[in-house]
C-alpha cells in the first residue's frame, strides 16, 4: 500500500455541465502536494461532495469492490446478453455505484440500521469500522466500541454494569450507579455477527436500537440519534441463535457482500506486502464532524419527491398487504389477519397468478418500512446531487430497502417459470422485477392521467367548509359510481383494495358531514 | 525534548513509524528525524497544555509530505519551517482547532505563490500571514486571509475572491495590510494604490506579460488580444490565456474554456479597465491601464 491511498478524489466528483467560464477558484490557492484543502468553513463545505469523496476513496483505496450493481444511465446503454440464460448485462452511461459502499455510506449520513450479509473473510466488519472513523472515531475508539455477539453474551456485556461500590451502599434503585458501557454513546454502533447473540440480550438490544436508550437496574441512558450497522453470516438471520422478529424488523437496509472477483488478486498481494490496514489510513479530508452528520441529515429530508412518483410507489406499496381469503370483512382481508391469528400460510391454497404480484409474498409492507423507503431514495437522489427524488433513485434502492421487508411466498405460480426461478434466491433481482412490473401496471392503468381515488382525495383535502348539501350528495354518488366500477371489474387486487378502503373512507368523512349539515338544518 | 513532544512522540510511536512507511518511500529517515526535532518539537514543547495528536500528525505529514518537494529543508530549515517556528505562538491555536487543514493550506499556499511569484513572494506571503494568525478566530478566517495576502502578492487572478473576503475584515486589519481602511472594488481604478481617491491618470503601460516559449513564456506565436465572454484573453491560436491585471500585478493563466472563441473574436478593445496590446513581431503583450493621476 503506497502513498497514493491517502488520495482523495477531487471534487467534483459527479461533474455536471458548468454555468459559464470558470473563474478563479479560492481553493487553487490551497490545492498542493501536501493535499487538497478546502477553505471554506466547515459548514460551507458540500457535505454531499464531501461524501462522494469518501465513497470513491473508499472503493479505490479501502475496499475491493468492483462492483457497480446501483446502475444509472442518461443515454442508451450498450447491452449485452450472455451465458445460458441469456443474462442481461448493462453498462451503466452514468455514474453508478456499489451497493456494498455505498448503502453503509447513505446509512451513515441518514443515521438508520444497516445490516451487512455475507460469508466469513468478505470485509464486512471492515466497512462498518470506516464508517465508524469517517464519522470522527479512532480506530482505538472502534475497536472498543465494537459489540462482538457471542452465546454467552449478557445484558451486562451489552450495556453495562452496575459499580459494586454503589449496589453495596445502595438503599433503593435510584441510589444503584451504573458503568455504562461506552458505544452507547457513540454516533456509530457496531454489532457483530448480531445473530450470535442469546435471545434475552437481543432484546435488550432492541430497546437500544429501536428507542434509543438502555435500561438497568431503573436507571435509564439516553443514546444519541446513531448509524448502526450489524454483521451477519447468513442471510436467512440464522445463526446461533433465531433473530427475534422485532429486531430483525428495525433493520432498515440490507446490503450483501458481493464475491471476490479474482481478477483483482494484484491488489490484495499489494496489501499483504505493505503490511498496512485501511482502517488506519482514513484521509483527514473525508472525516465528518458531527455537526456535518447532522447537516447531511438536514438536507438529505429536505430533498423533494414529486407528487407523481410518490404516486408510483404508493401503487406499488398497494400490491402486498391485501390477501382476500384471509377474511370476509374487506378490512380484515390481508396477510397481517392470518400472520396474528397464527394460521400457517399454506392453509389457504391460494397461489395466485403469475401477474398478481401480491400472491410473491406473504405479507405487506409496515409504516416502518414505507417511511425507510422514503429516506433512503431521498438519500440517493441527495448523494447523486440531485434536488428531487428521481424514479431511478427509487427503483435502485428499493431491493436493499425491501430486502428483509418483503417475505416470498416461494411457491407462488410466478416462480414456476424457468425464467423466474433464480428470482428466489435473488431477492434484489426479485424486488426490482417487482417494482418494474408495478410500474408497467401503472401506466396501463394510466394512472398518471385518470387517478379517480387520487383526485377524491385530494378534492376532500381542499376541506368540507362552505359545502352544501347538494355537493356533498354529488361527491357521495361519485365515490359509490367508482365502487361499482371496481364490483364490475372482477378480481380484486391489492391496489383496488386500498382504493375501496380509500372510497369507503371518503364515503365515511361526507356522510357524517352531511348528517352534521342536517342536524344544523334541523336546529331552532 | 522535555514538554508535551516527548511523551505524545512516545506514546505515538509505533502509528508514526507506519505513517513513515505509508508517506516515506525513498525519504532518508535522517531527514526526517532531523525536521522532527527543528520544527515539530519545539512547536509541539511551546503548547499551552497536552498537545493534541492530531496537531502531531500533521506536523509529521507535512514533514513527510513537505521534504519530498522541498518545502522542508533536508538539511537545515527551510525558510518556511523558520517561519512557521518563529510564528508557533499565534498559530498554535488555529492548528489546535484542524491540525491537517491548517498545516496544508500553509504549504500548498507557499509553494503555490512560490511557484507563481518566486520564493521571496512566497516567504513574504507566509511572514504576513503567520504574523496576523491571531487576528484570525477561525481556520477558514486564516484561509482567507492567505487569499487576500496572495492577490497582495501579485496573483492578480484572485482579485474578486480577495475583494470579496477583505470585504469582511475589519478596517484595521485592511489598513495594516494595505495602509487604507478601504479597498475601491471599481475596476476602473483597478490600477490605482489602495486608498487613492484622485482622479484617474491617462492611460499608460503598467506591466508586460508573455514571452517565447524557449525562454520560459507561454507563447509560440506572437500572440493577439480578444473578449470573450465578457473577459479579456491572448491566444497564439494553439493555446489562450486569460489575462488578468490590477495594481499587485499581471498573469496569464491558461483558459482552454476560451480557445475556440478567441479564434473567432474580434481585436480586443479595453475590457473591465483593462487595455492588452500585442507589441508587433514579439511574443509580449503591453498591459496598458490608468493609474491615479501623478502616480
Amino acid at each position: 500500500m503506497t502513498k497514493r491511498h491517502a488520495q482523495v478524489s477531487q471534487a467534483p466528483t459527479n461533474p455536471r455541465a458548468a454555468g459559464g467560464p470558470p473563474r478563479f477558484d479560492v481553493a487553487d490557492l490551497y490545492r498542493g502536494p501536501l493535499g487538497d484543502v478546502d477553505p471554506r468553513p466547515a459548514d460551507a463545505v458540500p457535505v454531499d461532495e464531501k461524501l462522494r469523496q469518501a465513497y470513491f476513496w473508499i472503493v479505490n483505496h479501502a475496499i475491493i469492490s468492483p462492483f457497480y450493481d446501483l446502475e444509472f444511465v442518461d443515454a442508451p446503454p450498450a447491452t449485452f446478453n450472455l451465458g445460458e440464460h441469456q443474462t442481461r448485462v448493462v453498462l451503466p452511461t452514468a455514474q453508478s455505484y456499489s451497493s456494498y459502499v455505498l448503502l453503509p455510506l447513505l446509512n451513515l449520513a441518514v443515521r438508520r440500521r444497516c445490516l451487512l450479509i455475507g460469508g466469513p473473510g468478505r470485509g464486512k466488519t471492515v466497512i462498518a469500522t470506516l464508517l465508524g472513523l469517517l464519522a470522527g472515531y479512532t480506530p482505538r475508539e472502534m475497536k472498543q466500541g465494537i459489540q462482538h455477539g457471542q452465546p454467552q453474551m449478557t445484558i451486562a456485556d451489552l450495556l453495562g454494569n452496575p459499580l459494586p461500590s454503589s449496589l453495596v451502599s445502595a438503599t433503593t434503585m435510584d441510589d444503584v450507579k451504573i458503568a455504562w458501557r461506552k458505544w452507547l454513546g457513540m454516533r456509530v454502533k457496531i454489532i457483530d455477527e448480531y445473530n450470535r447473540i442469546p435471545t434475552r440480550t437481543q432484546s435488550a438490544l432492541l430497546t437500544v436500537m429501536a428507542d434509543e436508550y438502555a435500561e438497568l437496574y431503573d436507571q435509564i441512558y439516553e443514546c444519541p440519534p446513531a448509524a448502526w450497522y450489524l454483521t451477519a453470516n447468513d442471510d436467512a438471520g440464522g445463526g446461533t441463535y433465531q433473530v427475534i422478529e422485532a429486531l430483525r424488523d428495525r433493520i432498515d437496509v440490507v446490503v450483501k457482500a458481493l464475491h471476490f472477483n479474482t481478477r483483482f488478486f494484484g491488489e490484495l498481494l499489494e496489501r499483504v506486502e505493505s503490511g498496512q490496514r485501511p482502517e488506519e489510513l482514513v484521509p483527514p479530508e473525508i472525516v465528518f464532524t458531527g455537526p456535518e452528520l447532522d447537516r447531511m441529515e438536514r438536507e438529505i429530508r429536505a430533498i423533494h419527491l414529486p407528487a407523481p412518483l410518490l404516486r408510483r410507489m404508493e401503487f406499488f406499496a398497494a400490491q402486498f398487504e391485501f390477501f382476500e381469503p384471509a377474511g370476509r370483512t374487506i378490512e380484515y382481508q390481508t396477510k397481517d389477519t392470518v400472520k396474528v391469528a397464527a394460521v400457517p400460510f399454506e392453509t389457504f391454497a391460494a397461489r395466485g397468478s403469475a401477474e398478481d404480484l401480491g400472491a410473491q409474498t406473504r405479507n405487506g409492507l409496515s409504516v416502518r418500512a414505507l417511511t425507510t423507503c422514503l429516506v433512503f431514495a431521498k438519500a440517493l437522489a441527495w448523494f447523486r446531487g440531485g434536488r428531487e427524488v428521481g424514479f431511478d433513485d427509487v427503483r435502485q434502492i428499493l431491493p436493499f430497502v425491501l430486502h428483509d421487508k418483503l417475505v416470498q411466498q416461494k411457491d407462488a405460480a410466478f416462480f414456476d417459470a424457468a425464467e423466474n426461478a433464480p428470482y428466489r434466491a435473488d431477492l434484489v433481482g426479485w424486488i426490482r422485477v417487482l417494482f418494474d412490473r408495478a410500474c408497467a401496471e401503472y401506466d396501463r392503468l394510466g394512472r398518471d392521467q385518470a387517478d379517480p381515488v387520487g383526485e377524491a382525495l385530494a378534492t376532500f383535502d381542499r376541506g368540507l367548509e362552505g359545502l352544501d348539501e347538494a355537493t356533498v350528495d354529488e361527491r357521495l354518488a361519485g365515490l359509490e359510481r367508482r365502487l361499482r366500477e371496481i364490483e364490475q371489474g372482477g378480481k380484486l387486487y391489492g391496489h383496488l383494495f386500498d382504493d375501496v378502503l380509500a372510497l369507503k373512507y371518503l364515503h365515511q368523512r361526507y356522510t357524517n358531514y352531511r348528517a352534521w349539515l342536517r342536524a344544523r338544518g334541523a336546529a331552532p | 525534548m522535555s514538554g508535551g513532544a516527548a511523551t505524545l512522540l512516545a506514546t505515538w510511536r509505533d502509528a508514526l513509524n507506519a505513517r513513515f512507511a505509508q508517506h516515506g518511500g525513498e525519504l532518508a529517515p535522517e531527514a526526517m528525524l532531523a525536521f522532527m526535532r527543528r520544527t515539530v518539537v519545539p512547536i509541539l514543547d511551546g503548547w499551552d497544555g497536552e498537545p493534541p495528536v492530531a496537531a502531531l500528525m500533521a506536523l509529521f505529514d507535512l514533514g513527510a509530505l513537505g521534504l519530498r518537494v522541498g518545502l522542508c529543508g533536508e538539511a537545515e530549515a527551510s525558510r518556511f519551517e523558520r517561519v512557521l517556528v518563529a510564528r508557533a505562538p499565534g498559530l498554535r491555536p488555529l492548528i489546535a482547532k484542524a491540525p491537517g487543514l491548517v498545516l496544508r493550506g500553509l504549504g500548498n499556499g507557499y509553494l503555490n505563490v512560490a511557484r507563481a511569484r518566486g520564493p521571496e513572494a512566497a516567504a513574504a506571503w507566509f511572514e504576513a500571514l503567520a504574523a496576523a494568525a491571531p487576528r484570525c478566530p477561525e481556520p477558514s478566517a486564516l484561509l482567507d486571509l492567505g487569499i487576500v495576502l496572495g492577490w497582495r502578492a501579485g496573483l492578480a487572478e484572485a482579485r474578486d475572491a480577495a475583494l470579496d473576503r477583505v470585504g469582511r475584515f475589519e478596517p484595521a486589519l485592511i489598513a495594516a495590510l494595505f495602509g487604507a481602511p478601504v479597498i475601491d472594488a471599481d475596476p476602473a481604478r483597478r490600477f490605482c494604490r489602495p486608498g487613492a481617491t484622485g482622479p484617474l491618470g491617462p492611460l499608460a503601460q503598467v506591466a508586460t506579460v508573455g514571452g517565447f516559449v524557449g525562454f520560459g513564456g507561454p507563447f509560440r506565436r506572437p500572440p493577439r488580444a480578444a473578449v470573450v465572454a465578457d473577459r479579456l484573453v491572448c491566444t497564439d491560436g494553439d493555446a489562450t490565456f486569460e489575462l488578468h491585471a490590477d495594481v499587485f500585478g499581471a498573469r496569464l493563466v491558461p483558459a482552454a474554456w476560451a480557445h475556440a472563441g478567441a479564434q473567432a473574436a474580434p481585436a480586443a478593445g479595453p475590457c473591465a479597465g483593462v487595455v492588452a496590446e500585442p507589441v508587433a513581431d514579439s511574443h509580449h503583450v503591453r498591459v496598458l491601464g490608468r493609474r491615479e493621476a501623478g502616480a
